[in-house]
This record gives C-alpha cells, structure tokens and sequence, in this order.
C-alpha cells in the first residue's frame, strides 16, 4: 500500500489517490447551500469586524496605557506607613550625663554670674525660681523687653536667654528678619538703648511656634501614662522632651505631625534609670509673665495612678513622677536610631554664646 | 490549481472552486462522514466570510483554511447530535464513499488508523503538503509530523497486507 501510494504521487496518470480525490467534493446540494448562506449573511456581521480589526490597535494602545498608568496610581493611593519622629537615646547612668543634668538643675536662670543681689520678680526667662534672685542686667533687659511685647510676641520674636556673661540674647527669627537691623533697633529701643546688655541670634522657629508645638505636646502625651519632661529650650531654640522609655509608634507618628521637619523637638531616651524619683521629672519652664495667655511651656505627664499632688511649701512647678513599677528597658541595643539632628543649633550664628538651660530645668537625677 | 490570490470580497465561486476539495476532503478524513463533511465545507467558508480576513499571500489562506477546517471538523464530531442512531443504509454509505472497492479499501484502512496518524498521511498524499506546513496545519513540530508518518505507513502496511490493485 505505502509503496503504492508513493508510487502513486509519482506517477499521477495512474494515481489511485487522484481518483479517490475526485470523489471527495461536496455534494451539489451543499454547495447550493453555501451560496444561499453566505447571500443571506448581513453585512453588518462582516463590517462589524472591520471595525474591531480598525480599532484594535487603539484598544491595545489604551490598555497599555491603562497598566502603565495603574502602576503610579496603586503607589500613589497605596497606604504609606506613617512617618516616624526620630529619637536619641542617652545612657542616664553614665556619670557625664548626670553631671550635665547637675549642671542644668543648678544652672536655672539667672543663679549664675550675677553679683548683685535682689528681689526676684519671679518672671525671669526661664521660669526662674520664686524668691531670692541674683540679680543680672540681662534680666531687666529681659523684662523690658516683655513689656515692651505687650503680653502678644511677634512672630520674629524666636525667644531669648539669658547667657554666662549676663547677656539677654534675643533670638530672631530668619525668616522674618529682612536683614535692614530694623529688628535690633526696636529691641534696644525697648530694652534701654544701644548700651543695654543685649545680644542677637537668629533662629529658624519663633516662640509662638515653639509654644504651640509644646501645647500640643501636652495634648498628645497627657494622660498616656508616660513617664516624660520636655520644655522649650530657648539657647537651643527647640523642645527638649526626656522620656524614661522609648515611645510607641503611635506617638513617634503624632509628634512627626506636631514637628514635621524633625529638628523643632528632640526626643531623648534616658535609660539607666530603674525607678524615676519625686526631684527627677520636674515641670518645665513657669509662663514668661503674668497676664500673658501663653501655653503651658512645659510639662511632665506621670502614671495617673502615682500622681503626687506637691505639699505645702514645695515649689509648686515641680511635680512628681514616681511610678515604682517602671523598669528601664533593657534592650541593649538602643543606641541612636536616627542621627541626632543639631540644626537647631548650628543655625544660630557664631555670636552665639553657650546656653544654659533656661525655659526648662530638668531635674532628671536628684541633686546631690 | 492557481495561486493566484483572491479577495475575500470578491467572487466566491471561484475561491470555493478553488478550495472546496481541500476543505471538504480534510473534513471527511477527519469526520469520516460526507454529511459531516458537507456541514464543514459550509461553516469554514461561512467562517471566511464573516471574518473579513484579508490574506497577504495564497498561502496563509490555505493555512487557515486548514486550521478552521480541523476546528469545525472537531465541533462537529463532539457535538451531541452526531452521537444520534444512523441507519443501516446510511451506515453503509458512509463506510463505502467511493466507487472502487480498491478506493474504498484504501479509505476504510486510513480510517482505522488513529488521527494521529491518519491525517498527516493524508495531507501528505492527498494534498501533497510538505511536513513543515502539515506541522502548522495540525500544530506540531515538523519531526514529529515525519514521525508520525513513519508510524502511519508501517500500520498502514500491516493493513493492507495482501491486497492486490487494479491499478
């Protein structure tokens, strides 16, 4: 068979093939059919599919547009994770670190440098401790200046300490400073002329920023039962906020949102401390003047439960925060998680002398 | 048969006289029945014909020819209706389609063959396609289509052992 067949193809006038391929067309009935059938097609049926065949590049076009545009679209509209603030962490136990703090807790205000002695008005920069002062020309400086605000600080205004040498160094803020020392001029027209003890820094935050980021600080932290101190910083010209432990998340992404650039709070964990005494969170700093409708410019939030209301006597800014059952973390490992952010300093120019603390003392460790 | 190509919407007469013993003989070695075959030369050029396609050479419409040919020959066997009772005289026509007892003979063999290796011998003797275009017809590779027809000719000729033609 197979040979014959391929002798078949060969020799085609005696192909059996091309007989049997003789016989196998349609019948005459289906081919009339056909004739009928496709007579009968519409040609919308035909048309139809032209134009689909025209506008498949088209289609093809749009859904590549579609996928490509949908790549963005899911990244823009996915869920960020939130942004966290960053924090330091600081060993308390560490001998240097306590002396620090010793030096920030005797260092409050105006107890320094002054030679002469007089009645405290109890409105010094800083919140300076009520009763029996040393007094420096900076703090009468200081108080004129207040006076001169008028109870409203102008947004220029970033703060102002008093520095070693008993100068009031006044903080200006740079974005609002043109520069013309027109800003200076009102200063020393206000505190007493170009004589008076007055010195000038410039500053990225004004007061008024600061103590709105510190109002809100209050808000988020009270009642969290967070063991924490923070004050406003004027040398620095930023926040200080001291925890005993290293916040949540949570927190971390509330106080991003209260300080969106990162540099306006600093968040230290103090660790080495097991239990935090009566004298080691204290309140920050007392508001700069009677009458003034200022925010509280510090705080300190305890375990509702240990809250200790102060006796009789005792400095009412300072409150207590003893929760015996607080342990330091242990977590070997806390180092810095994110650098430690100095721009608040390093914006200030060359002139600027050495702070001391001076809107908030912290009282972390017990003065010895 | 020419080469010359033709438009779709041009005259159908000649393009089905061009085609219909390709169509219509593909779909009897597939389907086995000239009434199945009949049904399946009118749906691929209804198919055609409603598709608007266009083809750049002559070729490429045999191509396809062949490929709808195959597919509407596997509706048409796996559909229900064909599983229906056939009568005997039906039966007996449709297992004797030629005239020739050697013809016929010739077919019944290829017919119990299976379809693995009955249609690559047919496109191969009756159409006189070469494998490469048997191989995209059917959708195989080209050596196994040469396989396949290595295997077909040697049960074909267990089959046909002892037959004698007329020539």
């Amino acid at each position: 068979m197979v040979d014959y067949l391929q002798e078949a193809m060969k020799q085609p006038d005696i192909d059996l093939i091309r007989s049997m391929k003789q016989q196998m067309k349609p019948s005459p009935e289906s081919r009339d059919m056909l004739l009928e059938r496709l007579a009968a097609v519409p040609n919308s049926q035909k048309k139809e599919k032209t134009f689909m065949k025209q506008w498949k590049p088209l289609a093809l076009a749009a859904c590549t547009a579609l996928v490509l545009c949908a790549y963005p679209a899911y990244h823009a509209l996915a869920p960020r994770p939130p942004v966290l603030h960053s924090y330091t962490t600081i060993d308390g136990s560490d001998p240097a670190i306590k002396a620090q703090y010793r030096e920030e807790t005797t260092a409050q205000g105006v107890d320094k440098g002054g030679e002469e002695e007089g009645p405290n008005t109890g409105e010094l920069p800083g919140g300076a401790p009520v009763g029996i002062a040393p007094v420096q020309p900076g703090a009468d400086a200081y108080q004129l200046l207040m006076d001169h605000f008028g109870g409203v600080q102008p947004d220029w205004y970033g703060g102002a300490y008093i520095a070693d040498n008993g100068t009031l160094m006044v903080l200006l803020v740079n974005d609002k400073d043109s520069g013309d020392k027109t800003l200076e001029l009102e200063v020393l027209e206000a505190v007493g002329g170009k004589t008076a003890p007055v010195g000038f820094a410039g500053a990225k935050y004004s007061r008024n920023d600061l103590e709105r980021m510190n109002g809100e600080l209050i808000a988020l932290l009270d009642g969290k039962g967070i063991q924490a101190a923070w004050g406003i910083y004027d040398d620095e010209n930023r926040i200080v906020l001291d925890v005993g432990e290293p916040l949540t998340d949570d927190l971390l992404a509330a106080i991003a949102e209260i300080d969106p650039d990162d540099d306006a709070i600093l968040i230290r964990v103090v660790e080495g401390q097991a239990t935090v005494t009566d004298e080691q969170f204290v309140k920050g700093p007392a508001p700069i003047g009677e009458g003034v409708d200022a925010p509280d410019p510090g705080g300190v939030t305890v375990p509702d439960v240990d809250t200790v209301e102060p006796e009789e006597g005792e400095n009412p800014t300072v409150h207590f925060a003893t929760d015996p059952g607080t342990v330091a973390p242990d977590d070997e490992d806390l180092e810095a998680i994110e650098p430690y952010y100095d721009g608040g300093v390093s914006d200030l120019p060359q002139q600027k002398l050495p702070g001391k603390v001076e809107s908030a003392h912290h009282d972390l460790l017990p003065v010895e | 048969m020419s080469t010359e190509p033709l438009r779709t919407g041009g005259d159908w007469n000649v393009l089905i006289d061009r085609y219909q013993n390709m169509v219509y003989g593909l779909a009897l070695a597939r389907t086995g029945s000239r009434e199945d075959a009949d049904d399946v030369f009118q749906e691929v050029f209804l198919a055609l014909f409603r598709s608007g396609k266009t083809f750049r050479e002559e070729e490429h419409r045999k191509a396809w020819l062949l490929r709808t040919t195959l597919n509407q020959s596997r509706r048409v066997t796996s559909s229900t209706w064909r599983n229906r009772t056939v009568p005997l005289e039906e039966r007996e026509a449709v297992a004797r389609p030629f005239r020739m007892s050697e013809e016929n003979r010739v077919w019944e063999a290829l017919q119990s063959l299976p379809e693995d290796y009955r249609l690559p011998l047919y496109l191969f003797y009756f159409e006189e396609l070469p494998t490469d275009q048997i191989a995209k017809a059917l959708g195989i590779r080209p050596g196994t289509v040469r396989m396949r027809l290595s295997r077909g000719r040697e049960q074909l000729r267990t089959l046909l052992k002892g037959v004698e033609f007329n020539g």
